[in-house]
C-alpha cells in the first residue's frame, strides 16, 4: 500500500513540436494523436515517492540525467541509454518544466541519477528496471527500491519519483535519441511535418513532452472529501429539521393555549373535542347534590312534613351512611346526627330540595336560590363555586329542572325504579337524577355527560386537563365544518 | 355486577314482552352478555318472511359502553357488512352517541326498522348503497334472493 496521498494515474508521452527557443509555455499543447509518437502508460505507473508533488498532472519535457563524467554508472548503464540521448541541454532551450527518465540498475547508480536530477531542477524522476518486462513495477515498498537507507532517499528529493516498466523505459529511452536534436529523425516524422499546413523541416525542435496525470490518493484523501460531503448533507437535514419541529412545536403550543383559553371561555364545543371522556373527579362528584329520593307524590304534594327535610342531606352523609348502615333508613341516623348545629345544617339541607318545591310558603326567588345554593357549598369547599357544566343556564330554565326530576321514577342507568323514602339520588345540573352508585360509577369510569342529555357535569373551566394536539385538531375539523 | 342486574332486567322484559318481529334468548344459559336475537324482516320489505338471526354482545361495562350487534344470516343491505362478521353500523352504538339510557329493546326496534329503510348515506356496503340509490328494483331483487336463499329455513 502506498503511503502516498497523490500516486501518478498514467503517464503520458508525446512528441512535441516547439515553435522555437522560448516559446514553450504552460499553454503549449501536446501534440494531438496524429503526433509521430504518442505513448500512454496507464496503470502500470509505480508511484516511488511523493515528494512535492503537485495537486495537478506533472508536464515536462523528458530527458535523461546527465551523471559525472566520470562516474562509472556512466558505463553500467551505457547499454540502457543511448548515446545521443536527450540531455538536459536539449531542453532546458525552451525553458519549461522537466521530467528525468533513468534506469534503476544499483543502488549507487540510482544514487548517482537522484543527486544529478536534484541539480537539473527537473519536475519529477522516472525510473525503470532494464527488462522486457511490459507489467507494473513491483509496489513502492518492494525490496528493489530499497537503497539500503531504509527507505530514507524517497524523502530527501524535492521532486516525485516513479517507476514504469522496463519495456516502456526502453521506449522511451529509444525515442528519446530521435528527438534529441542530436540525430536525423525518423524519416517517417519528417515526411509527416512536412505534410502540415507549416512545413518544418527542424527535427531540433522536436521533444518528447511527457504529462504525469495524478489522482489524488485513492483511500486517503478522496474518501474523505466524500464523507464530509455526506455529513454537510446529513447536518443540513438535521438542523432543518429541528428548526421545523421546533416551529411546529411553538404553532402548536400556541394553538393549545389559545383553545386552553376558548375552553375556559366556554366557547369550544367540549363534546366535539373529545372531553366527554373525561372523568369527573370525586371532589366535583361530592359537590352534585344528593338526596333521599321523596316519591313521586311527595314531589307533586305542595305541603311538606317538616320531617322531610331531613330527608336530604349531604353527600358526605350520605357516603357515610352507605358505608355504616346500608339498609338503616336515613332519617333515623339523620335525626341524631343533625343535632349539633341545627342552623348551619338547615341551609344546607334547603338547597337541593329546593328545586322540587318551588311554592313552599317562604318561596325564595330563583335568584336568591342559588345564592342559597353557593353559600353552604363555598363554605365547605371554597374552590368549587359553582356546579353546573351550563354557567350560562338563565334562570328562568330552572322550572324546567324541576318539572324533569320531578318526572323521573326510573333510573336510567340500572333501570330500577326509585323508591321513596330510601333511594339516594343525585341529580346532575340538568335536572336528571340517578341512584347515586349508578351515576358515581358513570361519571367518574366513563363518561363527564349525563347519560340521559349528554349535558356536561363538569362545572366549565374548572378543569386542568391538558388540552392536546389531537383536540386543537378536531377543534380545528369542528369550526371549519361549521 | 351492576351491569349483569340491568341485562337480566332488560331481558326479562323483553322475553315477556317482545317487541314486534322479535325474539331474544341468551346464546349460552351461563352467559348474560351473549344474546341471541331472531329477527322477522319487516312487512314492508324485501326482507319479509326472513327469519334472521342477530348476535348480540354486551360488554361487561355495560350500560356505559354500547352493546355490538352483527348478523349471523347473510343479509343483503347497505348498513350492514358483507363479511363473516356481518357487523351492523347502527349510529347510536357508536361509543361517543352511545347513552347509557338506550335500552336493548329499543336497539333491536331500531335495527328491524333499519331493514325496513336503510340508511344509504350511512352505508358500509358502498355498493350496496349504490344499488339501493340508484337502482331500487334491483337492490329489492336481490335482497329478496339472499332473503330467501339465506333467510328461510
Amino acid at each position: 500500500m502506498t503511503s502516498s496521498t497523490t500516486a501518478a494515474k498514467s503517464l503520458t508521452t508525446a512528441a512535441t513540436l516547439f515553435a522555437g527557443p522560448g516559446a514553450a509555455n504552460n499553454a503549449t499543447p501536446a501534440v494531438n494523436d496524429s503526433a509521430t509518437f504518442h505513448f500512454v502508460l496507464d496503470g502500470t505507473v509505480e508511484t516511488l515517492s511523493t515528494e512535492n508533488s503537485p495537486d495537478g498532472p506533472i508536464k515536462g519535457l523528458m530527458f535523461v540525467p546527465s551523471l559525472y563524467p566520470q562516474d562509472p554508472c556512466n558505463d553500467i548503464t551505457a547499454p540502457f541509454i543511448p548515446t545521443n540521448v536527450t540531455r538536459l541541454q536539449d531542453v532546458s532551450e525552451f525553458g519549461y518544466q522537466t521530467i528525468g527518465l533513468a534506469p534503476w540498475v544499483s543502488p549507487d547508480c540510482t544514487q548517482a541519477f537522484l543527486n544529478a536530477s536534484r541539480q537539473a531542477g527537473n519536475e519529477a524522476l522516472v525510473f525503470f528496471v532494464p527488462s522486457n518486462n511490459g507489467t507494473k513495477p513491483p509496489n513502492a515498498d518492494d525490496p528493489t527500491w530499497q537503497l539500503g537507507d531504509g527507505g530514507v532517499w524517497k524523502t530527501q528529493n524535492l521532486f516525485p519519483v516513479y517507476a514504469i516498466p522496463g519495456a516502456a523505459g526502453a521506449t522511451l529511452m529509444g525515442q528519446l535519441a530521435s528527438y534529441s536534436g542530436n540525430s536525423s529523425p525518423p524519416s517517417s516524422a519528417q515526411h509527416e511535418f512536412r505534410n502540415g499546413s507549416k512545413s518544418f523541416n527542424m527535427p531540433a525542435d522536436i521533444r518528447l513532452f511527457t504529462l504525469i496525470d495524478l489522482e489524488r490518493g485513492g483511500d486517503n484523501s478522496k474518501m474523505p472529501s466524500l464523507w464530509g460531503f455526506i455529513l454537510a448533507i446529513v447536518g443540513t437535514i438535521l438542523v432543518l429539521s429541528i428548526v421545523l419541529l421546533l416551529c411546529y412545536q411553538l404553532v402548536q403550543k400556541r394553538r393549545r393555549e389559545n383553545l386552553q383559553r376558548r375552553i375556559e371561555a366556554g366557547e369550544a364545543d367540549i363534546e366535539n373535542l373529545g372531553l366527554h371522556q373525561l372523568k369527573v373527579p370525586q371532589e366535583v362528584l361530592d359537590s352534585i347534590p344528593v338526596y333521599i329520593y321523596p316519591g313521586i307524590d311527595a314531589l307533586s304534594e305542595k305541603n311538606l312534613s317538616p320531617e322531610k327535610a331531613d330527608t336530604t342531606t349531604s353527600t358526605d352523609e350520605i357516603r357515610e351512611q352507605k358505608e355504616d348502615h346500608e339498609e338503616i333508613n336515613p332519617r333515623q341516623s339523620e335525626s341524631t346526627r343533625n343535632t349539633p348545629s341545627p342552623q348551619s345544617e338547615d341551609s344546607e339541607i334547603e338547597q337541593p330540595r329546593d328545586p322540587h318545591e318551588l311554592i313552599e310558603p317562604p318561596p325564595p326567588t330563583p335568584k336568591n336560590q342559588v345564592l342559597v345554593e353557593k353559600a353552604p357549598h363555598s363554605e365547605i369547599q371554597p374552590d368549587i363555586t359553582q356546579y353546573q357544566c351550563e354557567e350560562d343556564i338563565p334562570d328562568d330554565t330552572k322550572p324546567r329542572w324541576n318539572r324533569l326530576s320531578r318526572s323521573q321514577t326510573t333510573c336510567a342507568i340500572c333501570l330500577d325504579d326509585f323508591v321513596a323514602g330510601t333511594s339516594t339520588v343525585r341529580e346532575l345540573p340538568c335536572g336528571h337524577i340517578f341512584h347515586v352508585e349508578c351515576i358515581d360509577m358513570s361519571l367518574a369510569r366513563n363518561s363527564s355527560l349525563c347519560p340521559l342529555c349528554k349535558k356536561c357535569v363538569l362545572p366549565s373551566g374548572c378543569w386542568t386537563v391538558p388540552v392536546t394536539n389531537t383536540m386543537v385538531h378536531r377543534d380545528h375539523v369542528v369550526r371549519r365544518s361549521q | 355486577m351492576g351491569s349483569q342486574k340491568r341485562i337480566a332486567k332488560e331481558l326479562a322484559e323483553l322475553m315477556e314482552s317482545p317487541p314486534v318481529g322479535i325474539s331474544v334468548e341468551l346464546a349460552d344459559e351461563s352467559n348474560l352478555y351473549a344474546w341471541k336475537v331472531h329477527l322477522e324482516g319487516p312487512e314492508n320489505s324485501p326482507f319479509a318472511k326472513g327469519k334472521f338471526l342477530i348476535k348480540l354482545t354486551l360488554p361487561t361495562e355495560y350500560p356505559f359502553k354500547p352493546p355490538t350487534i352483527s348478523f349471523a344470516t347473510k343479509i343483503y343491505h347497505p348498513n350492514v357488512t358483507n363479511d363473516d362478521k356481518g357487523s351492523m353500523c347502527l349510529g347510536m352504538l357508536r361509543a361517543d352517541e352511545w347513552k347509557p339510557s338506550s335500552r336493548i329493546s329499543a336497539v333491536l326496534q331500531f335495527a328491524r326498522q333499519l331493514l325496513a329503510e336503510p340508511m344509504p348515506d350511512d352505508a358500509v356496503e358502498a355498493r350496496i348503497a349504490d344499488t339501493y340509490k340508484n337502482n331500487r328494483s334491483h337492490y329489492e331483487e336481490v335482497a329478496r334472493d339472499w332473503t330467501r336463499k339465506y333467510a328461510t329455513e
